[in-house]
């Protein structure tokens, strides 16, 4: 038993007035990268070669730098490796390397002449937990990403491709390494008779530049004409929470208000008080609704049809449900008041199912609305920031980057043997993208002048949300970058918080939990 | 009980004999209703669905709108108003990029420019292009087209009418290593390849201005994307 907080409570009334905790204050700066143009100015008639082109050649510079550093003076029976400026231009026997776009045919992607064959013939198939069959095409000393279970030809073949055309990468080095769709790298190898490219060695961009701390608040401060100031306050906490899966229909809201109490101040001792009063913003990363879309799913419309039911492609107004966006937004405007919120939409919210996810509008919080910036002024850090997703924003004067997890879990199915979370969000910093399958296997709009999802700066923070467990690294650069990543665990089945100091952006977790009684 | 009268209805004119030639004048039937076409008959049909009603069932719905071949489809929509977005800035020539931050923090490292995305690159305009693509000179584009030409064995077929103009623009969208030529305008293109910095050749900017201040605004989406997506197949 605490003697401390029991004399706090335990005692007759006073007149002295007990000492109120002041929550840290958070400096704040949404960065508008992820932002789509509204309205008519946004365009749905251009293709995705566009976005693939343009991928390529905004990275293409850095990844040839790496390589052209890595094998000028690489030397294999006398022979150097000459740099080839298009993928077709590799010559039998000759060693060369030579920089494209990873293509992965997989046999178990989605492929939208199946879907459509077999609407008509039985119910959607079970969704994919991996997209490779498990059928390797490295041998089988090799373990790694793609080594598969036994020999064979059949199971995923990795292409390099480019605006000349496709060329296929065989040989034992690409099991090692971790490839997707989308991917930039520069290959070394030669061509062997079959036509296809043997690789030796493999490199990708690597991480980018990565911008020094309160960098982004002391441009725009010089920008405008202000004093840039040296000393800043020590930061406090950030809360990162994922996947609170508010249903309303469920009668499990104990943890939510756990979370509610905790975070207010309300409870516990007056030591957890002020450990929580240093938190200085929530960031929720996704998935805050467990099932908000109103138009029924394929795997519902096939149950609909069978049970004799009409078959509604639309929106059944009479089945609305109201209570999952009206309890959120009853636990975000009581936890506003007290500490600014970054919501990120996830893959269940009621926003654009294609990456990027524009915020959740204003309209589906109508008492948490108060606490945004107001439709007139929509620029400037807001109190409730409903934000984009993915999102980059700099918090505490470090670069955060969060998504809702749709780009992992798609990585995810694309590695057949892999099962480490975070080397596939190793990967995507190497690969400076923060979704590399989009055109092909994640919705994402078309982008005709270049690929937002190109990492131009790193970040300090990469947040993953609704991830199975929590885990966390620190990822080292060339140039000296360190980021920490953090996949966040799903509040929903775990109940932990993660929060984040911001001086040493070293995570701990809070685990809430309900006991059952018998 | 009275005695049963034979007709029934208003009095038909009684005919004399079967074999009687004369017509005769009908006032039953469809043609000759008394009730105004537009009042429903309150009868038995009120349980179905009104979907078999037969006067809704018989009037024309027309689900889609046959295409008005006069009108432009969505995708010339979509070039024309980029082709509308990229002339508006070009209309003041003398216009600069915006203030650039790096010089005025002085010595703080460099915003990467990778890509179209951001930074200075993403207006398509990296230093003054514009300027000296004006004063580029027909007899330079001329040349820039006599090489393009010299490497060849044999002239190009069927571009025997064209002027030079057309066949640079055409040579300019069969480019590949400026990205995909259709569903862009040539000049937006022209910007974008710019802003990556895959060095776009400046001639073609020149003929692009030319063009358009020559008043010649359809000539902006790629002859291609046209062929692509003609809307009437040629037999």
């Amino acid at each position: 038993m605490n003697g401390d907080s029991h004399a706090d409570l335990l005692q007759p009334p006073s007149n002295i007035e007990p000492t109120v905790l002041e929550r840290t204050a958070s400096h704040y700066t949404p960065l508008p990268t992820y932002q789509l143009p509204k309205g008519e100015h946004r365009h749905y008639q251009q293709q995705y070669a566009d976005m693939y082109f343009a991928r390529l050649a905004q990275l293409k510079p850095a990844v040839e730098q790496i390589a052209s550093e890595a094998w000028a003076d690489f030397e294999i029976g006398g022979e150097t490796a000459s740099r080839k400026d298009r993928v077709l231009d590799v010559r039998q026997g000759e060693l060369c390397w030579v920089a494209g776009t990873v293509y992965m045919e997989m046999p178990l992607k989605p492929n939208v002449l199946e879907d459509i064959g077999k609407e008509h013939w039985i119910a959607a198939p079970p969704p994919r937990v991996k997209y490779d069959t498990g059928v390797g095409l490295g041998g089988d000393s090799e373990r790694g990403a793609h080594a598969g279970g036994g020999k064979g030809l059949a199971g995923a073949q990795i292409m390099l491709e480019d605006e000349s055309g496709r060329l296929r990468l065989t040989g034992g080095y690409l099991s090692g390494g971790l490839l997707v769709t989308g991917a930039i790298v520069a290959v070394m190898g030669t061509e062997n008779s079959d036509g296809d490219f043997e690789v030796l060695d493999l490199r990708v961009p690597d991480l980018p530049r990565q911008p020094p701390r309160w960098e982004t608040e002391d441009g725009d401060a010089a920008l405008q004409g202000k004093s840039v100031t040296k000393k800043r306050p020590s930061s406090g906490k950030v809360a990162i929470i994922s996947g609170l899966g508010v249903s309303g229909v469920e009668g499990d809201t104990l943890l939510l208000d756990l979370l509610l109490e905790y975070l207010l101040g309300e409870s516990t001792d007056p030591a957890s008080q002020q450990q929580a009063a240093s938190i200085s913003r929530l960031i929720i990363a996704g998935n805050s609704l467990s099932h908000s879309s109103p138009i029924p799913s394929r795997e519902e419309l096939a149950a609909a049809t069978k049970k004799g039911g009409r078959k509604t492609y639309g929106y059944d107004s009479a089945s609305y449900n109201a209570a999952p966006t009206d309890h959120l937004d009853q636990w975000l405007a009581t936890l506003l008041p007290s500490i600014p919120i970054t919501l990120l939409p996830g893959e269940q919210d009621p926003t654009s199912t294609s990456l990027p996810q524009q915020p959740i509008h204003a309209a589906m919080f109508p008492h948490s609305r108060a606490y945004m910036n107001p439709p007139t002024a929509p620029e400037g850090p807001g109190w409730f920031d409903s934000t984009t997703n993915p999102a980059e924003f700099s918090a505490d004067g470090w670069r955060f980057l969060g998504t809702g997890g749709q780009p992992v879990d798609d990585v995810y199915k694309y590695l057949p043997d892999c099962e480490e979370r975070l080397e596939m969000m190793e990967a995507m910093l190497r690969w400076r993208l923060t979704a590399p399958t989009a055109p092909d296997t994640l919705w994402c709009y078309p982008f005709q002048d270049g690929d937002q999802f190109v990492m131009k700066e790193c970040p300090h923070v990469f947040l993953v949300g609704n991830q199975p467990k929590f885990e966390t690294t620190v990822v080292e650069g060339p140039l000296g970058q360190q980021v920490r990543v953090l996949a966040v665990p799903r509040f929903k089945e775990t109940g932990e918080l993660i929060l984040l100091d911001c001086e040493t952006l070293v995570p701990e977790i809070v685990r809430f939990e309900v006991l059952d009684e018998g | 009980m009275p005695p049963k009268r034979k007709s029934s209805g208003p009095r038909a004119v009684p005919t004399r004999t079967p074999s009687n030639p004369q017509s005769t004048l009908s006032f039953h039937g469809k043609q000759n209703k008394v009730t105004k076409p537009g009042v429903a008959p309150a009868t038995k049909q009120t349980k179905k669905d009104p979907a078999l009603l037969e006067d809704i069932a018989r009037s024309e719905i027309k689900t889609e709108e046959t295409p008005d071949p006069e009108q432009p489809t969505t995708a010339e929509t979509a070039i024309t108003q980029q082709t509308d977005a990229e002339a508006k800035p070009l209309a003041l020539p003398t216009q600069h990029p915006g203030a650039n931050p790096d010089e005025i923090l002085g010595g703080r490292a460099q915003e990467s420019d990778l890509g179209a995305t951001g930074g200075k690159a993403a207006t398509g305009w990296l230093a003054d292009e514009e300027a000296l693509a004006r004063s580029v000179t027909e007899s330079q584009i001329k040349l820039y087209w006599r090489q393009k030409e010299s490497p060849r064995l044999a002239p190009r077929v069927h571009q025997e009418g064209m002027t030079v103009y057309e066949k640079v623009l055409r040579e300019w969208g069969m480019s590949g290593q400026f990205g995909p030529c259709i569903g862009i305008a040539r000049l937006k293109r022209w910007k974008r390849a710019n802003g990556l910095g895959l060095k776009p050749p400046v001639e073609v900017l020149a003929v692009l201005l030319r063009e358009m201040e020559g008043g010649n605004g359809k000539g902006q989406r790629a002859y291609v994307d046209e062929l692509m997506s003609s809307r009437f197949v040629e037999t």
